[in-house]
């Protein structure tokens, strides 16, 4: 079997899958489905994050208040799966479900969250090249708290593309339901 | 009243988004222009008009040409212009060339072309 049909062949798995799933979730959460609804999921799951970030530099003095990332997890959880419910997965949707002007969107939208996972994740990236000649740093600490910088920021980044989208996505016209 | 007027060239509606982030991040995410930089030149077109006169809901139309019902309304609204493909599949279902339905000038009422080219056959 050739490289280009297994792709293809997973690629219209996926694209049936995607759209097993839309059916089933395209009529969830109607009342949050207004532009004004999805800008407060998309701030909270962006207010979550930015936790993250705190919480993931904060372990570095305080190792303890890694616990509070697992209480902004259980909330980040249910606030990012409504939010992907009511944008309808565009953020990662198979390129064959999509129509053109909506890949547009989220290629644009994906390319934000790319730049902005490189930009993120040199922090960290540095934190660890530049510690070791340094005997004040508590290096342990500092492993730590980089991979919770990390994580956040990968996290950050593949969220971005959806609450991009959820943010910017029209109120439905009554008119397209006609 | 037939007559579409697209926006000017811009992502967004004046107001619509905070001013910092029309800077980057929605100029970046909405602008659909075909070209690397520059001015985006518009692109009109009758669709609702001809959509309107064969009854034609955006659901039915955007079954025709296999794109969501938003996106027939984006096309409308002069908010996406469409690629060549979506463009002959548009002309298609109307059974116009493409000159009749796309314009990179404001179109004049239908009633208006009509009557000003009987006035002249006669």
């Amino acid at each position: 079997m050739s490289t280009a049909s297994l792709i293809d062949r997973y690629e219209d798995y996926r694209t049936r899958r995607f759209l097993t799933h839309e059916a089933t979730f395209a009529k969830w959460l109607p009342a949050w489905r207004t532009r004004h609804r999805r800008r407060i999921l998309a701030g909270a799951v962006v207010a979550l994050i930015s936790a993250m970030f705190v919480i993931s530099v904060a372990t570095y003095f305080f190792p303890v208040v890694a616990i509070v990332w697992l209480a902004v997890v259980l909330v980040f959880l249910p606030t990012w799966t409504c939010l992907q419910i009511v944008s309808g997965r565009q953020s990662d949707a198979p390129r064959h479900a999509l129509d053109e002007r909506e890949i547009a969107e989220r290629n644009s939208a994906r390319s934000i969250g790319l730049s902005v996972a490189q930009s993120l994740l040199l922090i960290p990236i540095f934190a660890l090249l530049w510690s070791p000649p340094f005997d004040f740093i508590d290096h342990k600490a500092l492993c730590y708290s980089a991979g919770g910088f990390a994580l956040a920021a990968i996290l950050f980044s593949g969220c971005l593309p959806a609450v991009l989208l959820a943010w910017t996505r029209p109120d439905d016209d009554p008119e397209d339901q006609l | 009243m037939h007559v579409l007027t697209p926006r000017p060239p811009g992502p967004w509606r004046e107001g619509e988004f905070p001013v910092l982030t029309n800077r980057w991040v929605f100029t970046t995410l909405c602008s659909m222009s075909p070209v690397r930089r520059g001015e985006t030149l518009p692109i009109f077109n009758r669709i609702r008009v001809l959509r309107a006169e064969r009854g034609m809901s955006r659901a039915q139309l955007a079954e025709l040409i296999d794109v969501n019902p938003q996106t027939v309304g984006a096309l409308e609204r002069g908010d996406h212009y469409p690629s060549l493909d979506l463009a002959f599949r548009i002309c298609d279902v109307f059974g116009l060339p493409v000159e009749a339905v796309f314009s990179r000038t404001e179109f004049t009422p239908l009633s208006t072309e009509l009557y000003r080219a009987h006035t002249k056959e006669a």
